[in-house]
């Protein structure tokens, strides 16, 4: 958001006179602006000797101020939209495709609760290894406890053998590994570097070879969020909220799918409950809970919210080793 | 007309919503027209299903829902600016008026907001943007609207700190709130904790409050599944009785 005086060169009127008139009411950018009665303000520019001048270059302050919102759209275009664009993307894994419908919505942001060993990461790399093979596309997959495997990803690939693709393998494999990226992320801050750095790379659509980025999972979410909560301050809450709405914009204006982990902490009479607290309940879209039958290959996952489904339904899948 | 900051609204789930909606009316004679929807002349006798009746009242209907997402409180400063010039437009075009205003998630950028410290600015008769200022100017700004375009404002609000319930503003400025006198009067009133945690000036300019949430009330069982049961309770004015109702496909229902 722009000083006033930067506006000058693309609208002149919104020259030094209308600057100094703006001034005098405590208005130098656009942010003030926007925090300030506009009405109020003709009216004090109603009283001033260049008065006409003034109103326009409110007026054109306000249509600058309408380029900055999302543009409005009806009900048919949004629908539109979620048809040609917001397909459901299968996770590899029947048990989970089955309880949501086909897979994971692309421009949803979804979460898997679990606490350890429960079964998340396999779940990350199952669907990863399922979309670079699969779907063809590519995988953003930002890892903040070095639990990335690449031998299980190739394993969950190699799985489901495609005979026609058997002579090729090695060069196969390796396409499909190259629609993986890996990053490595120990703090949230990081975290907003790789996702700032990837809306740019999608905006100015540039393309890794043949494929487009429609996977991006971090793994876990909690990790990063968990350290700066707590204290007096909100500074924690507000990174993590304002976290929450860059993965839920990436996930919208891109058509991505977004997959998230968390884990679990003790709440009341001794059952656990996710973490992050209640800020974090209205942020994603699907939250799904996940636990691992001890000692067998057999997982549990069950809807905790839905936007379509009601919570509660629940399936079961395994993961083979 | 829909400001959606939370952004997590689903289109699809709306449509399957307004095809129950208009499939369950046109089975039979129309018996109560809803204003917001139709502008057609009534057809009463009609009993047999016309689809292509049904699929204009539909994309009507679909079109006549207008919808925009905010990523922060500038943009969403910046929507209600120049949402009475929108509303114009809308008058001019297509001849409709706006009867609704829905802000879903009116604390979606709370500690955002809270959380956002400035360099200090100089003049001393600048605002810095803040909680503070950003509720007040949002509330100068819905004020202003509803003056040149009165119309229901509901905003949506999920409690933070620690409660397990979110709760549902109102605010009436045109039109009389259908009175649930007809309500047997159930239970008493839950008078549940929740923790207020807006500004204010926004506290002060809602006039009507609904707290709805997950009831404790084991599962109840309808005709094909288990559903869970939520409640809904006036806050303001306040009500000694409690509401009760489940969510289905095709929408929302009050239980008895």
């Amino acid at each position: 958001m722009a000083p006033l005086k930067y506006l000058e060169q693309e609208y002149p009127i919104l020259d030094s006179n209308f600057r100094n008139f703006c001034a005098t009411h405590g208005i130098f950018s656009e942010e003030d602006l926007l925090l300030h009665d506009l009405h109020v303000l003709v009216a004090f520019a109603e009283q001033q000797s260049t008065s006409e001048r003034l109103k326009q270059g409110i007026t054109q302050v306000l249509s600058i101020i309408d380029g900055q919102h999302q543009p409005w759209l009806n009900g048919m275009e949004l629908l539109e939209d979620a048809q040609l664009n917001k397909h459901v993307l299968s996770t590899g894994c029947e048990g989970i495709d089955l309880l949501l419908q086909g897979g994971l919505r692309m421009g949803q942001l979804t979460e898997l609760v679990g606490a350890s060993s429960s079964g998340k990461t396999q779940v990350c790399l199952l669907a990863t290894s399922n979309v670079a093979k699969k779907h063809m596309d590519g995988v953003v997959y930002l890892d903040t406890g070095n639990s990335f495997s690449p031998q299980r990803v190739i394993d969950f690939i190699r799985q489901n053998p495609d005979p026609a693709i058997d002579q090729a393998k090695h060069r196969i494999l390796q396409k499909v590994m190259n629609r993986i990226l890996c990053h490595s992320v120990f703090d949230i801050f990081t975290m907003f570097d790789v996702l700032h750095q990837l809306e740019v790379n999608l905006r100015s659509q540039m393309q890794k070879g043949d494929c487009q980025v429609r996977l991006l999972i971090v793994d876990s979410i909690s990790s990063l969020v968990t350290p700066i909560l707590g204290g007096g301050g909100s500074q924690g809450h507000a990174l993590m909220t304002s976290a929450g709405f860059l993965l839920k914009k990436l996930a919208h204006e891109h058509n991505l799918v977004v997959l998230v982990t968390n884990h679990t902490v003790g709440g009341e009479g001794g059952i656990s409950k996710p973490a992050l607290g209640e800020s974090w309940k209205s942020i994603p879209h699907v939250r799904l809970r996940l636990s691992h039958d001890q000692g067998s290959s057999i997982y549990n996952v069950s809807v905790l919210k839905h936007p379509s489904m009601a919570s509660g339904k629940a399936a079961r899948f395994t993961i083979y080793d | 007309m829909f400001i959606d900051l939370d952004c997590r609204f689903d289109i699809l789930r709306l449509s399957k919503m307004l095809k129950h909606r208009i499939n369950g009316q046109s089975n039979g004679s129309i018996k109560k027209i809803d204003q917001e929807h139709m502008d057609f002349d009534l057809w009463n006798n009609d009993t047999k299903k016309n689809p292509t009746y049904d699929e204009e009242l539909y994309s009507l209907c679909m079109r006549r829902f207008l919808f925009i997402r905010c990523y922060d409180s500038f943009q969403f400063l910046a929507t209600l600016k120049t949402l009475h010039y929108r509303i114009q437009k809308e008058q001019e075009l297509h001849g409709i008026s706006v009867h609704i205003l829905m802000i879903d998630g009116i604390g979606a950028f709370h500690w955002i907001d809270r959380a956002s410290t400035f360099m200090p600015l100089g003049a001393t008769n600048r605002k810095t943007p803040s909680l503070q200022t950003v509720s007040e100017t949002v509330v100068q700004e819905i004020r202003k609207l509803l003056l040149l375009h009165p119309m229901l404002v509901i905003a949506t609000k999920a409690t933070i700190f620690g409660d397990r319930y979110s709760m549902t503003e109102t605010k009436r400025n045109l039109g009389k709130l259908d009175a649930s006198n007809s309500r047997s009067i159930s239970s008493t009133s839950l008078q549940l904790p929740y923790r207020e945690y807006m500004p204010s000036v926004w506290q002060t300019f809602v006039t009507h409050r609904v707290l709805v949430g997950a009831s404790d009330d084991p599962l109840i069982r309808t005709n094909d599944s288990d559903r869970s049961l939520y409640f809904s309770e006036w806050l303001l004015p306040p009500q000694s009785f409690v509401d009760k109702f489940i969510v289905k496909e095709a929408g929302v229902f009050m239980v008895p």
